[in-house]
């Protein structure tokens, strides 16, 4: 599976390695084919560490430190390093045993759940214990497995397809199973209820507290005039605020946060959990920006509420930046789904329950500003207004629209002031590869290779090179955060036609700003779309000194958004051909930082 | 991994086994010891017995120990209980070469030791999370007994040059063999001489072994038994026997070890 990059082949070898798999295993394989052991919200983690897993690796094979560390160095893989120790190894065990799904899992399960005193010891011993049943192969892949590094190229929405294509026979029941997947975000949950209960259960799948659902996105436009021209129905806009995207679920006394990528994080925000614990209503499902704020109560930008993603010293960060939770949707109400009613019914509902909680701190739980427009010129006031309050800009939302989990549509569309120049919108792109830095930088990483996905193809395709807008900082701490992901070749998740000196898993997500869209033969979005053998291209490319920690790569700018916008390019130039660069509010705002 | 199961006896259930001096516990701890951390012993009105694999399943201890080879052997019903290896290695090393060992347990969730008659030890016993452990089924081809100093001086001599030892049977002789970055060594004993007192291979065999494993083992049992053993084929696992105690008695430590296969 590692060596195909088609979709549809993937499909197949998965549908048949489900049908083969005895019924009660399937939710655990579909787990462990996204190189996970539960769904993320669970919070279950494996990763090991990499010293840990070379003391198994000395403890199975018998293998010297030194030997270890040299392999190491040698092919930059502990994988490979397992495979390589595998293959010289030469005492037999007594009893060959053959690995299994439930041995593997149940063994993986047990090492990921041990804390505390003596883990690591009890974690090697595991580790080996499961190493010396192992092929050459399948040390590989443990072992990248156990240190986060195993990635076959499953997409969850892969799954879906070979879980309709084995059990119900047609793959158009997937529509059926993604909706089940939307509201769950719960990969053998839903595998799991198919094969029990079958596809009418999963058709009849609503949203659990609990589980985490699949946020609905914002797709993206340019002018106020063809929004309104979009939303035809009616439109309201909303703020958009410069902070983190939080699902907020209530069951009794319990609060659960999730992050936009559907981690846990009910830890981060005490004082958000602390407000929605004085909530009227006991049982709920709320979604809404969670923005830091400064000691005056005004909003401070995204990368202070940063400090607060942290596992240690929660209390103090919190102290120092306290926060808003600003909501914007609600998704459920008293054993009552509302993710299928309009808009302006969500809107009320999310409006009385926070009247009714009289309790709460005001300047804690709020309802995001929202204003109905019905022409651009109030689009366009209402975002000057957003802007001076310190927010990105406005979504603009279609009133009749239900809440579409995991779909990004032009239900709600996102307006940035930077759309309205030459220099566009910002990008959200993956690191896929670097090179070294000379002078200054030398010993550290001075280029990056970024890519967009193909959501077609679940594949990264690159589009840029950049080594502009980085301080030595962001350098320094960019580079530690990509040392996890190296890995010896390019991910058969990305497809790029450059060799940067190291390779990356798609992982890490940085903004950048660029001046144009361009054609280019060495990249590889969209390669042969506008003109054969080309690809897009940035010019210009500029860091803006975020790191996309709260994006999962598969959030990042897609190569249909990069068609979008060249072609969007194109128009305005054939328009006004010499079009002036306008300054907008926002660029003076980073011009300031 | 498994769920814990705990080994509480109920009040009637209970046993007490004697033997006149430490020199049995003293080789069947030390050979555990080599293997695991924790160990579970089952006790029933036929004896002790024990088995276990190393976590890298290369080798394996499997005990019978029969109430023959006990001085004073009672139990009223299966029982079966879990110790520490080093904890317990510990009060069995506290006992002089003419003590007695007595070990009984009563309704409790300790093990009572008496060595000789006043001294009087309490071992918190543990939970168990074993699972059971087959026995590798094997046919052996040759068959050879060695006089235990003998054995250890050929480890030793091997040793110098390598980390694990060739063993091979013709009719009459049997060659150990290493070879190492340092050079060779090679150690001959035949039928005629004294040192094997028996040899009897059915098919001339050949393999290799890891030394580590083989010297521990030979250490530790071998300290209660003057003779080994010897079973294996080619390219097999291997078969150790030391007995426990007098040979008529019938108690004996298995020690299996895997072999190392090269090309």
């Amino acid at each position: 599976m590692t060596k195909t990059s088609s979709r549809l082949e993937l499909t197949n070898i998965l549908a048949d390695i489900l049908k083969a798999t005895d019924p009660s295993m399937i939710p655990k394989v579909a787990y462990l084919t996204q190189g996970k052991l539960c769904p993320d919200f669970e919070g279950v983690v494996l990763g090991m560490a990499d010293k840990t897993v070379a003391k198994a690796l000395e403890r199975a094979y018998g293998a010297t430190p030194a030997e270890i560390q040299t392999l190491l160095r040698k092919t930059g893989d502990l994988g490979d390093v397992a495979a390589i120790v595998s293959r010289d190894q030469f005492q037999q065990a007594l009893v060959p045993e053959k690995l299994t799904v439930e041995k593997v899992y149940a063994s993986l399960d047990a090492i990921a759940k041990s804390v505390g005193g003596g883990s690591i010891n009890s974690r090697i011993t595991g580790f080996a214990a499961l190493l010396n049943c192992a092929s050459i192969s399948e040390a590989k892949f443990l072992t990248r497995f156990v240190t986060g590094k195993l990635r076959v190229g499953v997409a969850d929405y892969t799954v879906l397809d070979a879980l309709a294509l084995a059990f119900t026979g047609e793959k158009k029941n997937r529509g059926l199973l993604e909706k089940a997947y939307n509201l769950t975000s719960d990969l053998g949950f839903v595998a799991e209820l198919l094969l029990t209960k079958g596809i009418g259960a999963i058709a009849a799948v609503k949203a659990i507290v609990g589980k985490p659902i699949r946020p609905m996105l914002a797709e993206r436009m340019d002018s106020s005039e063809s929004i309104i021209a979009q939303l035809s129905s009616g439109a309201v806009a909303e703020y958009k605020l410069d902070g983190e995207r939080v699902q907020a679920h209530r069951s009794g006394n319990e609060v659960n946060l999730f992050s936009r990528r559907l981690d846990r994080i009910t830890s981060h925000y005490q004082d958000v959990v602390e407000s929605l614990t004085q909530v009227e209503s006991k049982n709920f499902i709320v979604e809404g920006e969670v923005v830091a704020l400064d000691g005056q109560g005004k909003y401070l930008p995204f990368q202070e509420l940063m400090h607060r993603r942290r596992k240690y010293g929660v209390a103090e960060a919190m102290k120092k930046y306290p926060t808003s939770f600003n909501l914007f949707d609600i998704l459920y109400l008293n054993g009552k789904e509302l993710i299928d009613e309009p808009y302006t019914v969500r809107r009320q509902a999310l409006e009385d329950l926070v009247k009714r909680s009289k309790t709460v701190d005001s300047s804690r739980l709020l309802v995001v500003p929202a204003r109905k427009v019905t022409n651009s010129e109030q689009i366009d006031s209402m975002l000057q207004e957003a802007l001076a309050a310190g927010c990105e800009g406005l979504v603009v939302k279609d009133v009749v629209s239900p809440y579409r989990a995991g779909a990004r549509e032009f239900a709600w569309i996102k307006f940035k002031p930077e759309y309205r120049e030459n220099v566009r919108d910002t990008l959200d792109l993956v690191i896929v590869g670097a090179s070294h830095g000379m002078g200054r930088r030398a010993g550290r990483y001075g280029t990056f290779l970024l890519a967009a996905y193909d959501k077609d193809a679940d594949i990264f395709r690159t589009t840029t090179k950049i080594g502009t807008g980085f301080t030595d900082l962001n350098l320094e701490n960019i580079s530690k955060t990509l040392q996890k992901d190296k890995i010896s070749e390019k991910s058969p998740r990305v497809d790029a036609r450059v060799s940067p000196d190291d390779w990356f898993e798609p992982r890490l997500v940085i903004e950048v700003i660029a001046s144009e869209i361009t054609l280019s033969p060495i990249y590889t979005a969209g390669l042969g779309l506008i003109r054969p053998e080309s690809g897009f291209a940035l010019r210009f490319p500029k860091f803006t000194g975020k790191i996309r920690t709260d994006k999962a790569p598969e959030d990042s700018t897609t190569v249909q958004e990069l068609l979008e916008m060249y072609q969007s390019q194109v128009r305005q130039f054939k328009a006004e051909p010499k079009a002036p660069v306008k300054t907008s509010p926002l660029k003076q705002r980073r011009q300031k930082v | 991994m498994m769920p814990a199961e705990t080994t509480k006896t109920s009040a009637m259930t209970g046993f007490v086994a004697r033997t006149q001096t430490p020199s049995e516990w003293r080789a069947v701890t030390a050979s555990i010891l080599t293997l695991v951390e924790e160990a579970t012993f089952d006790v029933t009105s036929e004896g002790i017995t024990f088995r276990a694999m190393d976590p890298s399943h290369v080798a394996l201890v499997d005990l019978f120990w029969p109430s023959s080879g006990f001085e004073k052997f009672e139990c009223t019903k299966a029982d079966k209980f879990t110790v520490r290896v080093e904890d317990f290695t510990k009060l069995v090393r506290r006992a002089e070469s003419k003590d007695s060992i007595e070990i009984s347990r009563q309704a409790t969730d300790s093990l009572v030791m008496k060595l000789g008659s006043r001294r009087e030890f309490e071992l918190h016993l543990i939970e168990s999370n074993q699972s059971n452990t087959p026995l590798p089924k094997l046919s052996f081809n040759s068959k050879f007994t060695i006089i235990e100093p003998a054995f250890d001086r050929v480890l030793n001599d091997i040793s110098v040059v390598s980390s694990h030892i060739t063993i091979e049977t013709k009719k009459d002789t049997i060659t150990f063999s290493g070879k190492g970055d340092t050079g060779k060594a090679t150690v001959t004993l035949d039928r005629a001489g004294q040192d094997i007192p028996e040899l009897d291979v059915k098919e001339e065999s050949k393999a290799t072994y890891s030394i580590e494993y083989l010297l521990k083992i030979t250490k530790a049992a071998g300290s209660a038994s003057d003779m080994i053993n010897f079973e294996y084929s080619s390219k097999m696992p291997l078969r150790m026997e030391f007995k426990l105690g007098e040979a008529s008695k019938g108690g004996r430590i298995h020690f299996y070890l895997a072999p190392r296969v090269q090309e």
